[in-house]
This record gives C-alpha cells, structure tokens and sequence, in this order.
C-alpha cells in the first residue's frame, strides 16, 4: 500500500519537527514540509501531494491564501486541505471550512492522534 | 309728545347741524324785532346787528354741537365695533353655571376644530385634559363667587391637538346682579409656546458633541444644524436653511450621484412606521460614525427627519486593538505550548525510544504541567473574550438530557481515578433547553470535574435535571470537604479556591466557576450554590427556555449569534 502523500506548510520549525515524527513515525505518512507558502509553491509540483496541512497564521501568506494559490496549479484543485490553528470559536471553524477545508485541527495539537484525526477526516470527505 | 318722542334718542351730527340751520334763522325775526322794540337802535345799525347776532347764534350752536360728548361714534356703533374686535382677536366661550356651553364665537371654533353644534349644550370639560379637571373646578367656583380668573390654559382640540391659551374668565352677571354663568376671553399662545420650548431644545443640541440634523421630510431641506453640524458642514444657518441632504452627499460627501431616492429607500422602514428608529454605520476615508435617525411628526408644522451623527473611529480602533491583542496573544501563547506538550507527548510515547524510571517520571511531570499551561491559557482568553464581549454564543435548543449524560461520560474515567461516581437524576425524560450546547459540556465538565475532586474517597455526585415552568435547572451536588464561611463570597472570582494547598494538590487553575459563572449568566441564566463544611457542596445553574433568554448582562456585554 502507497504511503499517503502529505504537504505540510509550517512557519514553526519546532512544530515541524514533532509534527514530522508524528506523522511518518506514528502515521506512516510521507511528508514534504515547507516553512512558508512561498517555498511550497514552488515544490508541491515534484512532490505530488495527497492532502495539504496548513498551518494558518503565517507571517508572509496565511493558510488561506497558500490554499488558494496552490489549487491553482495543475492537478491541485481537488487536493484535500486541512487548516492548524490556534484560533478556534465554532464560528470561526465554520469559517474555515467554508473555504475549501474537509477539517480544522486546533493547536495545540496532539502529535499522538494527529495522524488517525487526518485518517479520519479523510475517511469522511 | 313730540318732545317725548325725541327724549332719548341719539341724534346724528347731521341731523343736529340741520336743526340748527332751520332754528337759527326762524329765529333771528324773532330776536330782531324784539331788540327794536326793547332798545333804541336805529334802523340803519339794525341790519349790521342782526347780522352780527345771527353769526353769533351759528358760532355757538356749531362750538356747542361740536363739544358735545356724542361727537364721534355712537355708543351704539363704539360698541359695534368693539365687539368687531374682540370677535376677530380673541377666543370667547360662555357657560352658565354649571359649565354648559350657552355661546362660543367664529373664532372659537376656528381653533378647537368644532362646529357649533356640536359644542352648545356641551359641558366645557369636554374641551379640556383631564389632567386639569381640578384647575378648571377651582377656576369656575371662583369665577362664580364673582371674582374674574386669568391663567394659562391647555384645551384639547377636535383632533386631539393641544392648544395653549392665555385665558381670562369673568362672571356674566344677570339684571339682578346674580352670577349666573362665565365668560371667557382666551388667546391662543400655542405658537409662541412652542417657540420657546423649541428655543431651550436648540440651545441644548448645540452643546452637543454628536451632529445634529434636522430637515423636511418631503423637501429635505434643512430646518436646523446643531453647532457640531454646521462646523462639520462648513456652513452657517443663512447657507444650510437654503440646502438639501442632496446637497449635503453631493458636494461635502463627494457623492455625485446622490439621489434622493436613495435616501428614501433606506429610511423605508422609518416612513412606513415599522420602526421608530434606524441606526446604520457610515464610513469615509476620516471617520467612523454611527448615525441615527428619526421621524418626527410634530402637531404643529410639517414632517422632518432628525439624524445624530456620533463618531466611533476612536471605540472602533480601540475594539480593533483588543480583538487584535487578543488573537495575537493566542497564537503567541499557543504555539510555544504546542511544541512542549507536543515533544513531551511523543517521548513518552515511546516514539523516541525507551525511557528509564526517572526520566519517565521527570517528563510525566513535564507533560502534565504543560497540560496545565494549555488550560490556564485557555481559561484566561475565554475570559477576556467574554470581558471584551467577543465570546459569540450559539445559541439553540439543545437536549439537555444528553448533554448532562454526554458529560457524566466523559468525566467518568477522571473521576474513577478518585473512586468517585457519578448518579444521574431526571435523566429518564428528555428535557429540551435554549442555550450553547458547547459552552453549557464546559460548564458541566467543570462542575463535575470539581464534585469528583472535592468529594471523599468512594464517594457519589449526584447530577440532577429538573424541568421548570420557564426555565431548566441542572444541579451537581457532592458529599466531600465543603466550602468554608468566610470563603463563600469569593467562590465565584478569579484565581481564589477555598484553601490554596487545594490548588498544588488536586490540581485546576483556579479560573473554573468565574468562567462558568461568566459562560452561565451570559445566556441569559443564574447559578447559586449551597455548603456546609465536612458535609458537602451543591452547585445549580439555571437556563432560561426557548424563547426567554435576554441576552443583556451589562456587566459583561455580548454579541450573541442566535442560530
């Protein structure tokens, strides 16, 4: 069975690093990590995701954006996305989802059921 | 006889002049032969003399006619015309002496709006407020005791106006020089009144620091600008009584395609009376007001609009602050937590490998404290959230039945930890409340959290649900350590628990029952509790149902978002 394909988008390079162990050690996932929209732009295209992980509150693109840029390149535009945030009202998840997201994860994460939380929302959409 | 006919009678200038013109002459034979006869004058000087005499006699009767009182109109005709006057000038009505209208003038009726008809044989109380009904019998006794009363007025017209009166009322007195009945002289103030209320009302708005607007509904032309106004404007009152609120958008706003149909359609509702007032933001490039707008149909005088003008940019700009503040510290506080409770997490999950008993029990400790952190942080922005009046609730009918057992289940396992259980009561029915389905799971998981931690070792907490006329009350009650006296008042503040070796030793940030009491009262409902030490604590919430909540704690204040 192929690994699921990951692009995860996080500005916090600690976060990055748990985040990485949870999701290829514990998840078996295989992931590409980028510290901003910018750099994920320009390597989602090799990589060829099955899902994107944004973080959402990044300095030069917040996740949003990076979503919406990166459905716009060839064979993107029906990739699954997931939102991290630290922001959480019911409201604000809505919203959220509202564009373009099959999930919200809030921060702080747990890294231990990160990965079946993504299997999940997967599993659902 | 003839004298008899002429005794009494007034006689006109005209007739007086003729009869001195036929008398004199028919006289003057007279008195001539009777000089001849009496005196020696001489034929010749008797021509000369007559003459002369004849001049004196006209000389005297016209000085005599002319000195006479009756010169000008007569008594008659002053009185015709005084009548005239007043008739035209005054408001007069006459009572008899029970108050039964016996005669109203033109006038009269002019200005209250009946016909005659309708007013002779009527009790004049029907033209006055009855606010004054006791100022009118005291009037009316005094008059009648035949004294003459002067006051000011209110009377009532037809269509229910007021109408001010300055107004005289004197006794009508009979031959016999019995009191039998009023009359009263009035003179309508009503214009002047409201001249000098409107006066002390304009010289207020000026002190303002909100702009004032007022102008025609029809025209909309401007009737007044409140100091503030005109300064915004740039205008003095000879240059806004000559514009329009077109006028206004097109040339200060710089909307050039203002129609005054667009003002119409946004002030709809105010103009088909669906609502007495409307409020809507308005916002350029300087500043952000919020704006006000009334209809006004005075008695007197024709429609207008009335429109306040406060700006907000300040308020504005601070909520903007505190809503950044508060996303910003958030995200700060947040993501540092994430990588410590998140490295932690993984450690001990043995992701990293294998651990030796102490490093186990060093890291357990780590975790379980970042744990902690995450809650404090989360407790301390919900409050501030709900401070700030950010909190939104949700709020919908919910089944409390499940949510009470939906959280009975998910502290259970906590609780067994402490060999505590919990029993439900009332949760064999479905009980249906009005509130936030997810903050009202944080209440209860506080509650209970804190019955399983104060309670005594195999101890019960008892959860009841009970269904009221207009609201549902859910009630945790525990047998353990109870709460002391002195510390009951401040159970509900920040950072306070009964006894702070509690805090080290059962854990919890101290911030629970504010928020809850917060999260509680701002749906619109109450909590209260009762205690005794060794005995036991039990805490209850009540929530108004479907339909009853107000959501207006001005304490706290809110936006709610109802569902």
């Amino acid at each position: 069975m192929t690994k699921l394909r990951i692009l995860h988008v996080e500005d916090d390079l600690d976060i990055q690093e748990i985040a990485k162990l949870s999701l290829e050690t514990i998840g078996g996932f295989e992931v590409l990590q980028c510290a901003s929209g910018k750099q994920a732009l320009s390597e989602v295209l090799d990589f060829a995701p099955d899902l994107f992980l944004l973080d959402m509150m990044m300095p030069e693109m917040s996740g949003d954006v990076v979503l919406q840029n990166l459905r716009k390149l060839p064979g993107l535009q029906d990739t699954p996305a997931i939102f991290m945030t630290a922001r959480a009202q019911r409201n604000e998840i809505v919203d959220l989802k509202a564009l373009g997201a099959i999930e919200v994860i809030l921060k702080p994460f747990d890294p231990i059921t990160l990965p079946d939380q993504i299997k999940t929302a997967l599993s659902i959409s | 006889m003839i004298a008899e006919k002429f005794k009494g009678k007034e006689f006109s200038i005209g007739f007086r002049y003729a009869l001195a013109l036929i008398i004199v002459p028919l006289a003057s034979p007279v008195v001539v032969s009777f000089i001849q006869k009496t005196t020696a004058i001489s034929t010749t000087l008797l021509g000369p003399v007559s003459i002369l005499l004849l001049t004196l006699a006209y000389a005297w009767c016209i000085w005599a006619i002319r000195n006479s009182p009756q010169f000008g109109p007569s008594e008659e005709e002053k009185t015709a015309y005084q009548i005239k006057a007043l008739n035209n000038h005054s408001i007069i009505c006459m009572t008899d002496e029970h108050g039964t209208i016996t005669y109203v003038n033109d006038k009269f009726l002019k200005t209250t709006g009946y016909s005659r008809d309708e007013l002779l044989r009527q009790n004049l109380t029907k033209l006055l407020p009855r606010s004054i009904a006791a100022q009118y019998d005291f009037a009316r006794q005094f008059v009648l005791e035949g004294n003459t009363w002067s006051g000011e007025v209110r009377m009532r017209g037809k269509d229910g106006t007021s109408i001010w009166t300055h107004t005289t009322v004197a006794p009508q007195i009979d031959k016999r020089g019995k009191v039998n009945g009023t009359i009263a002289i009035q003179t309508d103030t009503t214009q002047s009144k409201i001249a000098a209320s409107e006066k002390t009302m304009r010289e207020s708005l000026h002190l303002l620091n909100d702009e004032v607007y007022m102008f025609e509904a029809d025209t909309l032309r401007y009737i007044y600008l409140n100091q503030a106004a005109m300064e915004r404007c740039g205008w003095d009152e000879a240059t806004y009584r000559k514009k329009t609120l077109v006028d206004k958008r097109r040339e200060l706003n710089k909307d050039e395609n203002f129609e005054s149909s667009d003002f119409y359609d946004r002030a709809r509702p105010l103009i088909n009376g669906e609502v007495q007032e409307i409020e809507f933001i308005l916002e350029d490039d300087f500043q952000v007001s919020e704006v006000k707008l009334q209809l006004i149909h005075p008695q007197n005088g024709p429609s207008h609009f009335i429109s306040i003008r406060r700006d907000i940019s300040e308020r504005r700009a601070f909520e903007q602050t505190k809503n950044d503040f508060i996303s910003t510290v958030s995200h700060e506080l947040r993501t540092p937590v994430t990588s410590i409770k998140g490295a932690l997490g993984l450690i001990l999950s043995g992701a990293t490998g294998e651990l030796n008993g102490k490093t186990q029990k060093m890291l357990d400790i780590a975790y379980r404290n970042s744990d902690r952190l995450t809650l404090i942080i989360n407790d301390i922005l919900d409050l501030e959230k709900i401070a700030a009046g950010q909190m939104e609730f949700n709020l919908e009918s919910v089944n409390l039945t499940e949510l009470v057992m939906d959280a009975i289940a998910a502290n259970k396992s906590y609780a067994a930890r402490l060999n505590v259980s919990f029993v439900g009561v009332g949760l064999g029915q479905t009980t249906v409340g009005y509130c936030d389905c997810d903050r009202v799971f944080q209440i209860m998981n506080n509650l209970l959290s804190n019955a399983a931690k104060f309670s005594k070792k195999n101890g019960e907490v008892i959860v009841t649900l009970s269904n009221m006329d207009d609201r549902v009350c859910i009630s945790v009650e525990d047998f353990g350590k109870g709460i002391p006296e002195d510390a009951k008042s401040s159970i509900f503040d920040r950072f306070t628990q009964a006894d702070s070796s509690d805090r080290r030793e059962k854990g919890g940030t101290g911030l629970g029952l504010s928020i809850v009491k917060a999260l509680v009262e701002s749906q619109g409902g109450s909590i209260y509790f009762t205690s005794e030490v060794d005995k036991g604590s039990k805490f209850s919430f009540e929530l108004p149902k479907a339909g009853k909540t107000t959501i207006n704690n001005p304490t706290v204040g809110l936006m709610v978002a109802a569902e």
